[in-house]
């Protein structure tokens, strides 16, 4: 038998890791760690990006064999979540243990406080990315120490943390400047003032999730379009009912590359003030969700339809007055007029009928789900006898048995 | 056409021979491009780590891949290229390492992955020769480990 040489003897460290990157799977990647002690170093330290379910003795083990890691996801959910769940003394493992960490997800995380929400704002000053979503017992205290620790931090997600206050922004505006994402859904304590405050400092936020916040106002809403004018690009105020027609002059004015807008339930806002969005943000706005504004007419429908040229999905369900007639502008003048339009909810319009969406399917080929729910006239038989041809892959929702799709929340 | 003399590049290699090649073959190598261009290679350049049967091995790709012959005659000529050794495949590795040739580097690591590929980690230590220094409850916390942290 020949002798051969030992690949460990000739090859380098450098060289070793070119091989680990021809591997694709990461069953291969597993058993190249499993080789020997120098490759399960080389296949750990690559490693950038880890989800675990695991305790603190597990963790431990995971922060000295993964010490690069950009990115842990110990989020739970209802059908991935175990007993303890992720604590306290979890984090203070994490922030010791994954020094270079950028992106940490927590959602769901319910046994975290405080306590280990300070150690991770002291302990990883990398961290770009938070999110902390429903980790419910969180306050204004332990993730001011975030914002104070981890000053390049781009992406922080409370939605659920309803303790939060101004007093937070407030922190946010002095340490974060990069921020880029900020999701505040259902953290009723927040006002205009602390909006005002936040975008002093903030001036890059693109990304701006405020549903149900029912506190805020036209104020809150102006003080983010003047700040932010180049950056926003979404903007959600689901059932903030105080937001009114001056937010939406402001956005028009300010806002020009605004691509989501959703403003459900904020019932105030009139047809005057979304016709200028819809020229401001002609070519730019692609997402419209305005359930439950119960003043937009036909005419400020039609001229969203018209000069929104890149719009993919829009939600006017209970708009009550909306009818046949919006959609008749579709079919005038100019020939080329296609709509880009994959998912249109028209649920609980009772003037909306069959011809109305007739019109809406000979200009939308792309469409991909239509939401007809509760509209007296418009019924599963009604659009067969009427010879309706929905595009192949529509899926067309006449009873609310249909899994809706994510875009519009 | 023309039969103009090509300028021709020395390489000297560490077991004292020396090879005449054609310029444009030799500058896929960039660490030979960066030493020409630099104005350091009027004499023979000097290859301390590498043999002249390696280096050998070197210039026949090089050459291969300086003519113009189509992507899949290429493809199938590598294919065929590639099945040396495993010494002469780590020999090569770190030539085409060492000399920046990265066509090269890629296709040789490429070669050792695949024949990682599908294999247990015991099937693998017996194609490279590695000695297995885990012991055996080292080895189960790995795995267990794995289990924990997945993608």
């Amino acid at each position: 038998m020949e002798s051969m040489g030992s690949i460990n003897e000739t090859l380098r460290d450098d060289e070793l890791r070119a091989v680990l990157g021809k591997l694709d799977s990461q069953r291969d990647k597993e058993v190249f760690g499993l080789v020997c002690k120098r490759w399960l170093h080389l296949q750990s330290t690559e490693r950038r990006r880890l989800s675990a379910r695991a305790g603190p003795h597990m963790l431990r083990k995971l922060a000295a064999r993964f010490s690069r890691l950009h990115e842990l996801d110990l989020s739970q959910s209802l059908s991935r979540s175990f007993y303890p769940g992720v604590t306290d003394s979890d984090l203070s493992v994490i922030a010791n243990g994954f020094k270079s960490l950028r992106l940490l997800s927590l959602q769901n995380c319910k046994g975290v406080t405080d306590a280990g929400i300070i150690a991770i704002g002291s302990g990883l000053s990398s961290l770009q990315s938070l999110d902390v979503s429903y980790c419910r017992k969180l306050t204004d205290k332990g993730l001011s120490a975030v914002a104070q620790g981890c000053s390049g931090l781009r992406a922080l997600h409370l939605a659920g943390c309803r303790f939060i206050t101004d007093v937070l922004l407030h922190a946010l505006s002095l340490n974060c400047h990069s921020l880029r994402h900020l999701g505040l859904q259902g953290c009723t304590n927040i006002s205009d003032s602390g909006l005002a405050d936040l975008v002093n400092g903030c001036h890059q936020i693109e990304f701006l999730d405020m549903n149900k916040c029912s506190n805020i106002g036209d104020i809150g809403v102006s003080s983010v379009s003047k700040a932010c004018s180049s950056s926003l690009k979404t903007l959600k105020l689901l059932d903030c009912y105080k937001v009114g027609d001056e937010s939406i002059i402001s956005l028009a004015k300010f806002c020009q590359n605004l691509e989501t807008l959703i403003i459900g339930g904020c019932r105030d806002i009139s047809d005057a003030s979304v016709k200028l969005l819809a020229s401001s943000c002609k070519s730019s706005l692609k997402n419209l969700r305005m359930d439950w504004c119960l003043n937009i007419t036909d005419t400020c429908l039609s001229c969203i339809l018209v000069e929104c040229r890149n719009l993919e999905a829009l939600d006017i369900g209970c708009c009550e007055e909306v009818s046949d007639a919006a959609f008749q502008g579709l079919n005038g003048g100019e020939v080329e007029l296609t709509l880009t339009l994959k998912v249109l909810k028209v649920s609980n319009c009772p003037k909306i009928s069959v011809a109305g969406i007739a019109m809406v399917l000979e200009k939308c080929e792309m469409l991909e789900y239509l939401d007809v729910r509760s509209c007296p006239q418009i019924t599963k038989a009604g659009c067969d006898e009427a010879g309706l041809q929905f595009p192949q892959s529509c899926k067309v929702n006449f009873t609310g048995s249909l899994r809706e799709p994510d875009v519009l929340l | 056409m023309s039969t103009e003399t090509k300028k021709k590049l020395v390489l000297h290699t560490s077991d004292n021979e020396t090879f005449e090649i054609e310029e444009a073959v030799v500058l896929q190598s960039q660490a030979i491009k960066h030493m020409v261009e630099d104005e350091c290679a009027d004499n023979a350049i000097p290859l301390p780590n590498v043999t002249s049967k390696t280096l050998s091995k070197v210039i026949e790709y090089c050459k291969k891949h300086a003519e113009d012959s189509g992507e899949e005659a290429l493809k199938a000529w590598d294919a065929d290229f590639i099945k040396f050794d495993t010494d002469t495949l780590y020999d090569v590795i770190m030539a085409a390492n060492y000399l920046n040739i990265k066509s090269l580097l890629d296709l040789t690591c490429q070669r050792v992955a695949d024949m990682c590929k599908g294999k247990t980690p015991e099937e693998i230590r017996r194609t490279f020769n590695i000695k297995n220094d885990f012991s055996p409850e080292e080895e189960e916390a790995v795995r267990r480990e794995n289990q924990w942290a997945f993608e």
